[in-house]
């Protein structure tokens, strides 16, 4: 019977030390990726940063926005994200730097895809570690017990990382084409995480203080959209952006004005292609040098 | 309570720690808590139909055993059916067949208002029922004694590994391993212990990963195309195959490391060579139910061609509408009986025209485990589909030119991790495919075993899927 025991015991043991090295294996193979966005940002230290989801990612293009502004910037948008991979990705990045502005698009409130997995390798950071807190217990001791868990499904990242041809520019993903029937970007509601919608507000305050805090401005920027719904966070965002008296740039509504026929700039409903990207990075430029103007 | 949730790890741990230091009486006692708990977990109020089940069976079996009169046996048997099939009819199949008629009384111009229920499906019940139902057959049939132990019985009835999703246990397996005092041994531990780690695997890190590409693409059929629909229905079969195999594996570990052998469900399937065989080898607890409790007694393969043909057609159909009141269900038990009897027919047909047995070699053995699995997956079509308008857009589509392949809404990760999936799946059980008890991961040497447990353990950390998704099968 001790001998049994014994065996479990060192099964346990070896289990506990093969998840550590696992872990600093994976960690070191990830600050070497050229996939991690915060290494691409803390190497170029740019004066803005957009964070927002897919339709951030492939709709601002921060080179073209330089070219309005002379702000170097770098998209640190990424799919499915909401306002807790923003907060999370603030408090990482202020621990380290402090950029001009943060654009923050106008993005759901009480749902979230991958938020926690793409923020799980920063957990050591006290704000991503709070931010896990209001997450299901099962996934809080998940994280918390096994370190190897923080890299979860991101071998691919990894090695693309490695190896791979970085496609993105200074974050930016371009989407060529244009719209097609065939094309839908709906991924099944489970794999999202939803939270009360009050959680969100909450983080939206403190994501808007913890700037103001390190003197960081704030835009905020609500995308075009070729399907016409309302953002169900969109006045949330408005009433904080009187209160905090933050830009609120409807880019959804400059398409309307600004532009005769839109079809031809997205890639579907919901996403802008490169050449809409172009068209709508420059709108977005020239408010953003107003806003510049206002605030020196 | 899933399985591959921190709650069931909770409670397992806190049943099993109770189930080491009591004695086989209370052993039982404890279990029938505990699986009464587990299945309250979901919904308590549907717990009354598991007591309605198991008392009406309970009754049943002593009464047909004790009845010399022929017809009272028969009368206890309609008793124990009727009421069981009524309240599967009920909660499952009433606003299915109420709206079906009210359609087809429409079409003679008679308009009727049916009063559709608003009701939930309790989860497993099509196991529990059939499982009880063949209790009350065997006894029937001389094949058992019943048990006197209601609390034993019960046990039977609602013991929780295999409570919502099978195996549909026998009543000669099963119960007397309730009744009997069960050992725990090293080796039946360390038996369970694997079931249930490749298990857990082909659920998580197999099962809900290609789940997130089946249901961009089946969420949109009409966004969709030729690749597209090819891509999705194949990584259907292999989801729906690991997710009900990786079910039935955690069950028949759960239930080993308590020292309960329960029934092998799943013998690689997609290794089968024709669709006979596949049906040998799949879901294995309800299509030899189906054999034993319906295809026989229709006659099965004792009355003639045509006859026999007819019993496999009734029971694949009737075997389709157990798993749901959906026209995509029945079209999908019909399909299978079509294969079966075309496949009769056409081997009956070959073996006339050829007789060198030269054609069993690997080439054409490959090629027959091929054209099963296509076969199979095209039938899948209709029981992924919502409807059946969506089964025959995605059957045109595949046969029409190819179009454009979906990677864009889900990550090419999703992708790559998915097709590494079925090739580990594959590798794996193709290395055991002679193994009958489905011990996949059983190496001789120490250092191999322990090497296999760690790889699958971090497999599941690091590649597996934590949206908390229910089992494909908890909705039959």
């Amino acid at each position: 019977m001790r001998r049994k025991f014994f065996k479990v015991l060192i099964f346990i043991l070896f289990f506990l030390v093969l998840d550590n090295i696992f872990y600093m294996g994976f960690s070191f193979l990830y600050q070497k990726s050229r996939f991690n966005a915060l290494k691409q940002i803390l190497m170029e230290k740019p004066d803005v940063i957009y964070l927002g989801n897919s339709k951030f990612l492939s709709g601002i293009m921060p080179e073209a926005i330089k070219r309005e502004t002379g702000l170097s910037g770098y998209n640190a948008s990424a799919n499915g994200s909401g306002i807790v991979f923003a907060k999370g990705l603030e408090s990482v990045i202020l621990s380290y730097y402090r950029p001009k502005i943060f654009v923050i698009q106008v993005m759901p409130l009480s749902s979230e895809r991958g938020a926690m997995s793409r923020l799980a390798p920063y957990l050591h950071n006290s704000g991503v570690k709070n931010l896990l807190s209001y997450y299901p217990y099962n996934i809080r001791i998940k994280y918390g017990l096994l370190k190897t868990s923080r890299y979860n499904s991101m071998l691919v990242v990894i090695i693309k990382g490695l190896f791979g041809k970085l496609d993105s520019q200074c974050g930016y993903r371009p989407l060529f084409g244009s719209l097609s029937q065939k094309r839908s970007r709906q991924v099944r509601s489970s794999i999202e995480t939803n939270f009360p919608a009050q959680f969100g507000e909450t983080l939206l305050r403190n994501f808007i203080e913890e700037a103001r805090r390190n003197q960081v401005e704030i835009i905020m920027v609500e995308m075009p959209i070729l399907k016409q719904e309302k953002n169900d966070g969109y006045d949330t965002y408005g009433n904080f952006a009187k209160i905090y008296n933050i830009p609120l740039i409807n880019l959804s509504k400059k398409s309307d004005t600004c532009l005769q026929s839109t079809k031809e700039y997205f890639w579907d409903k919901f996403h802008l292609n490169n050449k809409g990207v172009t068209v709508f990075s420059a709108v977005l430029g020239e408010e953003i040098n107003k806003f510049i103007k206002n605030n020196p | 309570m899933l399985f591959n949730s921190l709650q069931f790890g909770i409670f397992f741990i806190i049943v099993y720690s109770l189930y080491l230091i009591l004695n086989h009486k209370w052993q039982n006692r404890m279990l029938l808590v505990a699986s009464y708990v587990f299945y309250g977990a979901w919904d308590w109020r549907f717990l009354s139909l598991i007591w309605i089940s198991t008392i009406l069976d309970y009754i049943c079996g002593i009464k047909i055993y004790e009845s010399i009169d022929f017809k009272k046996r028969r009368l206890f048997l309609f008793l124990s059916i009727l009421g069981n099939l009524s309240i599967l009819g009920f909660f499952k199949y009433f606003n299915f067949f109420a709206a079906n008629i009210q359609k087809l009384l429409g079409l003679f111009g008679v308009s009727v208002n049916p009063n559709f229920l608003n009701v939930i499906l309790p989860v497993g019940i099509s196991f529990y029922t059939f499982q009880t139902m063949s209790y009350t057959l065997d006894i029937y049939r001389k094949q058992m004694k019943p048990t006197r132990k209601l609390l034993d019985f019960a046990l039977f009835v609602a013991f929780f590994p295999q409570l919502i999703a099978g195996p549909i246990e026998r009543a000669k397996n099963l119960l007397p391993q309730v009744l009997k005092t069960r050992k725990v041994t090293v080796e039946k531990f360390l038996e369970g212990f694997r079931l249930i780690l490749w298990g857990l695997f082909k659920k998580v890190v197999v099962a809900d990963r290609l789940g997130i590409y089946v249901d961009a693409v089946y969420g949109n059929v009409h966004h969709h195309s030729n690749i597209t629909f090819i891509l999705a229905t194949s990584f259907f079969a292999f989801q729906i195959y690991c997710d009900f195999s990786g079910y039935s594996n955690m069950a028949r570990g759960l239930a080993k490391v308590m020292g309960f052998d329960l029934m092998v469900n799943f013998r690689n399937p997609y290794f089968a060579k024709n669709i006979k065989e596949f049906w040998q080898r799949w879901h294995i607890s309800l299509s030899s139910w189906l054999k034993d409790y319906l295809y026989i007694p229709l006659g099965g393969n004792r009355k003639g061609f045509l006859k026999t043909n007819r019993n496999i057609f009734i029971t694949m159909l009737l075997g389709g509408l157990w798993h749901g009141a959906n026209w995509t269900f029945i079209v999908w038990g019909m399909l299978h009986g079509i294969y079966i009897v075309g496949t009769k027919i056409v081997q009956a047909a070959l073996e006339k025209i050829i007789k060198d047995k030269k054609r069993n070699n690997i080439i054409s053995k490959m090629l027959n485990t091929l054209i099963t699995f296509i076969i199979v997956s095209l039938a899948w079509i209709f029981f992924r589909a919502e409807n059946l308008n969506d089964a025959f857009y995605i059957l045109r589509s595949i046969f029409s030119f190819p179009e454009y392949l979906f990677i864009e809404g889900v990550a090419l990760g999703h992708i790559t991790y998915s097709l590494m999936g079925i090739l580990v799946v594959i590798l794996v059980e193709y290395r055991s495919r002679n193994n009958t008890t489905g011990d996949v991961l059983q190496f001789k040497s120490m250092v191999a075993q322990w090497a296999v447990y760690y790889l699958v353990i971090f497999g599941v950390i690091f590649f597996g899927v934590y949206g908390g998704e229910q089992f494909i099968y908890f909705q039959f």
